[in-house]
């Protein structure tokens, strides 16, 4: 399985590159766009974008002459009509870079950019929320060689796509950044602070009503506290345990290591590093854990691969309570029939 | 709870031919609602959250010709052969049309829903949240009309954004030539959305296609892992992916309250199962109302059960 590893500037890729990372993606949102469109990026990612067409070229010579691919993400959940000459302008320029791939969560834009035929792979992003065989052929059909699949796919589920679609290249997410609703089916915005934040970190008050307006007994409310405690439990896992790491800088989080071997066995061929906007610190790390994981799996037996992924950070603990993976099929909170 | 800050409507609303449906998940409501329909010839729509006078202006003398049945958000919802059947029945005693709603599915909810497909009439329209079953449809059940449901119309609708222009931050206009594209390529004529915060009526308005609009309220988020439906699951169990559930978004929900200081938006949020949901303000209703009058609007689709409203109000 290759290792995908998010990268924000060309000299991220070395760095990454001797960790172990296979292949690169990246935002750009060049001057051009921002001139025209402001604060509006050109993917999913406000920030831990490249800034322009030459941080792009140097990128794609950077990680070609290392034998490495790049791919660009286009992954808003849209582009509006105001925004698609612009986007498929920026588009016809980054194949023009040499870039290998671009990734695009609109299967509208894929729709489009499959009738164009640009010298470029074109890879359809979580964004776009393939949850079954029929999505995938879809996106095959409209000109993509791979699909990224969402979060939340039990490994069952992965293993019937990639089942069914041999030839079409299957990615999974490995590391990092959770998220609590679908990404493709989430119509808000992360705000500032202030203003809340992502959604669903819910700052909010709650009040809980039943359908039938009798009012809540206490037996019931009391069982409906301690499911939103564990709420918060699971919510403080999927938003990297606090955004913590380990003494080493290993970040904790939602994480799906000890799920590569099984994985490797449904067919995935590449498993993804989330998170552009990080620190590359924390992006070194998580490439070198997802390294070392692959590369025992390479050699060693699925008991051994599975016991150095869970060992790698010292926490056992969090491990254990199942809320940190990304494939609870596997882990030590294992839940093999939902 | 549910209210709307009123507001005058150009009394040519209410003379605008706009056909009115009525969705509901589950079957028990919609054979209430169809029940007090044919014995009373009212559908109380006040008990969905449509009881002030902006929405009555704009409701005045348009009868419910349409019944919707299924829900968009989750794969756990999906009716049985036999709820199912019982919504057929149900509506075509009362001469209503139906329609079938599915949510994202996985290939285990495809296959579900094979089986719902195959009771449908010729000509029935099927709501579709998700690219795979647009795909399937096209290709089992060409004589069934799609719809492309909300979840595949995106656009920003942050309820908690304090100004349009966070809003401006997608673009303006759902409707990009890219999905144009794919709605071409599936004979799809007819599309839902919900009113985004701060929409002007040009925001509700697609090039070739007919709009039906949901209301009272939008939708904001959803995911599939949901809260309340690991209420009665064991902690070791909760919220792991694919989780199944007791449906208890069907006897819950929840009103959330933003605790920044008054000014902002404004706009009343609620969470029913695994998607959270945002009430239209009056400004928002009125941009509805004048997409209705322009044309562009030709369905409103009344949200019936999966509300913040109490369906126990349709009565039993």
């Amino acid at each position: 399985m290759r290792l995908v590893a998010p990268i924000s500037a060309a000299e991220d890729i070395p760095v990454l590159a001797r960790a172990g990372a296979d292949e690169f993606y990246c935002g750009l949102v060049p001057g051009e766009w921002q001139k025209r469109f402001g604060r509006s990026t050109a993917n999913r990612r406000m920030s831990g974008n490249l800034q322009s067409f030459a941080d792009l070229a140097c990128t794609v010579a950077t990680a070609h002459g290392l034998g490495k691919r790049v791919s660009v993400a286009f992954n808003a959940q849209s582009y509006s009509a105001d925004r698609w000459d612009s986007v498929l302008a920026l588009l016809d320029r980054v194949a023009a870079s040499g870039a290998d791939a671009a990734i695009i969560g609109d299967l509208g834009l894929l729709a489009a950019l499959g009738e164009r035929r640009p010298p470029l792979r074109l890879h359809l992003s979580s964004v776009a929320s393939c949850r079954n065989v029929e999505t995938a052929e879809l996106a095959a059909e409209l000109g993509a060689t791979r699909v990224i699949l969402p979060r939340h796919l039990m490994l069952s589920e992965i293993r019937t796509i990639c089942r069914a679609l041999p030839t079409l290249e299957i990615e999974a997410f490995i590391l990092n950044d959770g998220c609590v609703f679908e990404e493709g089916a989430c119509h808000t915005l992360h705000l500032p602070g202030p203003l809340g934040g992502p959604i669903c970190l819910e700052r909010f008050t709650h009040e809980y009503h039943r359908n039938d307006g009798r009012p809540c007994g206490q037996p019931e409310l009391q069982r409906i506290h301690a499911n939103d405690a564990a709420w918060a439990k699971w919510l403080w896992y999927v938003f990297s345990c606090g955004f913590s790491v380990t003494a080493e800088g290993l970040p904790h989080g939602p994480c799906g290591l000890c799920a590569i071997p099984q994985l490797a066995a449904a067919g995935v061929g590449s498993v993804k590093i989330a998170g552009r906007e990080g620190s590359l610190e924390r992006r070194l790390k998580s490439v070198e854990m997802t390294r070392a994981v692959l590369d025992r799996c390479a050699s060693g037996s699925e008991r051994e691969t599975v016991a150095l992924a869970r060992s790698l950070r010292g926490r056992p603990e969090l491990c254990a309570s199942g809320f940190m993976c990304y494939y609870r099929e596997v882990g030590p909170g294992c839940v093999r029939h939902p | 709870m549910g209210s709307e800050r009123s507001v005058g409507l150009p009394a040519a609303n209410a003379a605008v031919a706009v056909q009115w449906t009525i969705a509901f998940t589950k079957p028990r409501p919609l054979e209430r609602f169809v029940r007090v329909l044919r014995a009373t010839g009212t559908d109380r729509r006040g008990v969905f959250g449509l009881e002030s006078p902006q929405w009555a202006a704009m409701l005045a003398h348009q009868p419910v010709t349409r019944v919707r049945f299924g829900n968009e958000f989750c794969q756990r919802l999906l009716p049985s052969g036999r709820e199912l059947q019982t919504a057929l029945d149900a509506a075509s005693a009362s001469g209503l049309d139906l329609g079938l709603a599915f949510p994202m599915l996985t290939d285990e909810g495809l296959e579900e829903a094979d089986v719902l497909l195959g009771m449908l009439p010729e000509r029935t329209e099927v709501t579709v949240n998700d690219w795979g079953l647009m795909r399937r449809l096209a290709r089992r059940f060409p004589a069934l009309r799609p719809i492309a449901g909300r979840l595949l119309c995106k656009m920003l609708k942050e309820p908690r954004a304090p100004s349009a222009a966070y809003l401006e931050l997608g673009g303006r206009g759902f409707m990009t030539p890219g999905l144009q594209r794919l709605l071409e390529r599936f004979g799809v004529s007819r599309v839902e959305i919900d009113v985004p915060p701060f929409a002007r009526s040009a925001d509700l308005c697609a090039p070739r296609r007919r709009i039906s609009v949901h209301v009272p309220h939008g939708f904001a988020t959803t995911g599939r892992i949901c809260c309340i439906g690991n209420l009665h699951r064991p902690m070791e169990r909760k919220f792991a992916t694919g989780h199944t559930c007791a449906r208890e978004c069907l006897v819950y929900w929840r009103e959330l309250s933003d605790s920044r200081e008054p000014g902002d938006a404004g706009m009343g949020i609620f969470q029913r199962g695994n998607t959270i949901f945002y009430r239209y303000t009056a400004a928002m209703v009125q941009a509805l109302a004048a997409a209705v009058t322009a044309g562009s609007v030709d369905r409103i689709v009344i949200s019936g059960d999966w509300n913040a409203a109490g369906s126990a109000d349709l009565g039993s």
